[in-house]
């Protein structure tokens, strides 16, 4: 049996493990370096290619014609059109027929919708729904409020209309949109 | 060397010798990445094998157990430990140990640094003979008579080649092949007649003196001893490489 023993201080324990990791941190290395390298080459093989694919761009666009831009005071009413046209165009949340039509698929058989006021620039609807109980008009009252993309759902009036035979309950609804 | 080392407490003048020695013969060693292995004297060394009852698991603590052995047998300096199990025989485990001066170890792997030179190994003269020649050693039982310029050692292992005993001596002169020889022979004397000892083959490696010592033990001995050598060629291509 050879003898191995020998009177050097004891080796870091981590050294192996440590020289492992860094051979193979450069084996790694050496190979992202080929791969690189064999990118570079390829990148080469492609570089006459595109080199004359932008000389002919360039001379395209050397012989297109030059159109004079519109003047500067001429851009600036330009630009103040196009804001004032975003202005009476702005709305919020969503649109009449939207809104409609989304109600359509909400309201409980028994209940009706009376009126509407839709304003899309504060982006708040103000709506009448009638129903001949109280727990038809809650309940969608409800659907309202679990809807995500209203921020405010406010039962702003409670009403009774008809005589005793045929009364009918009414709520007055505001709902305004996440802005 | 100017001043004697491996005697007493290792002194400034001893280790900056050391270190202009080692800057000497390590010529450009400093400046490459080769395994260098430092070989001690063998009489700087103290050995044995330890027979136990179980071997700690821990390389630390069989260490600290040699340590233990080796300052209970002798010696109030402090000491380096260096160890080895050998496996178990006779229901006891072996544990091969070696010992020296902490001092000295320090002040000769300062004067390693001091120079450039960083070892691979540090270990006696007697373990390199033992290992390079293993191969035809480890046939059977043996003895192996090591000469060096300032030591000599002899190592004496088992049928199944497990270094059992070593003796070692600084040399007191360059012409003591025959007192080499002498005590060579009561020592094998002894370890045989010690009842479990068994010697089949006696060799002898000692570089240019291997003759001279062979021919003293020759005499001794019931049978010529094997004489030892390096392969000249092989060895300088290896250290011109």
């Amino acid at each position: 049996m050879k003898i191995h023993a020998d009177f050097l201080d004891a080796r870091p324990r981590l050294a192996r493990p440590l020289a492992a990791a860094l051979w193979c941190a450069a084996l790694a290395a050496a190979l992202a370096a080929a791969w690189l390298g064999a990118e570079v080459l390829e990148m080469r093989a492609e570089r006459p290619q595109l080199e004359a694919r932008l000389a002919r761009l360039e001379a395209q666009a050397a012989a297109a014609p030059r159109v004079a831009g519109p003047a500067a005071h001429e851009l600036g009413a330009l630009r103040e059109r196009v804001q004032a046209l975003n202005k009476l165009a702005g709305v919020r949340g969503w649109s009449t027929p939207q809104l409609l039509d989304w109600l359509g698929a909400r309201l409980p058989e028994s209940v009706h919708l009376v009126s509407l006021q839709h304003r899309p620039r504060e982006g708040e609807a103000l709506l009448v729904a009638e129903s001949a109980s109280a727990e038809s008009l809650t309940g969608f009252l409800l659907r309202l409020e679990n809807e995500r993309r209203l921020d405010e759902v406010l039962l702003s009036k409670q009403g009774t209309v008809g005589n005793a035979g045929a009364a009918a309950v009414q709520f007055e609804i505001r709902i305004r949109w996440k802005s | 060397m100017p001043v004697p080392l491996f005697r007493g407490v290792p002194s400034p003048e001893a280790a900056a010798a050391l270190t202009q020695a080692l800057r000497a013969v390590g010529g450009d060693l400093p400046h490459r990445f080769v395994p260098l292995h430092v070989s001690l004297p063998d009489a700087a060394v103290r050995w044995a094998t330890f027979e136990l009852d179980e071997l700690p698991a821990a390389p630390a603590t069989r260490r600290e157990l040699a340590r233990f052995r080796f300052q209970r047998d002798g010696g109030a300096a402090e000491l380096a430990c260096a160890c080895q199990p050998l496996g178990r025989a006779g229901g006891k485990a072996l544990l091969f140990g070696m010992a020296m001066d902490e001092a000295w170890r320090r002040c000769l792997a300062q004067a390693l640094a001091d120079a450039g030179l960083r070892a691979w190994t540090l270990s006696p003269n007697a373990c390199r003979q033992f290992n390079r020649f293993h191969d035809r050693l480890a046939q059977s039982s043996g003895a192996l008579v090591s000469l060096a310029g300032d030591a000599w050692s002899l190592a004496l292992w088992d049928e199944e080649a497990r270094l059992r005993y070593v003796r070692a001596r600084w040399r007191s002169s360059r012409d003591d092949h025959g007192a080499v020889a002498d005590e060579v022979g009561r020592a094998l004397l002894a370890y045989v007649q010690s009842g479990n000892g068994k010697v089949a083959r006696v060799f002898t490696a000692a570089n240019g003196e291997t003759d001279a010592l062979a021919a003293a033990l020759d005499e001794r001995l019931r049978e010529p001893c094997v004489r030892l050598e390096a392969d000249a060629p092989a060895l300088a291509a290896a250290l011109d490489a």
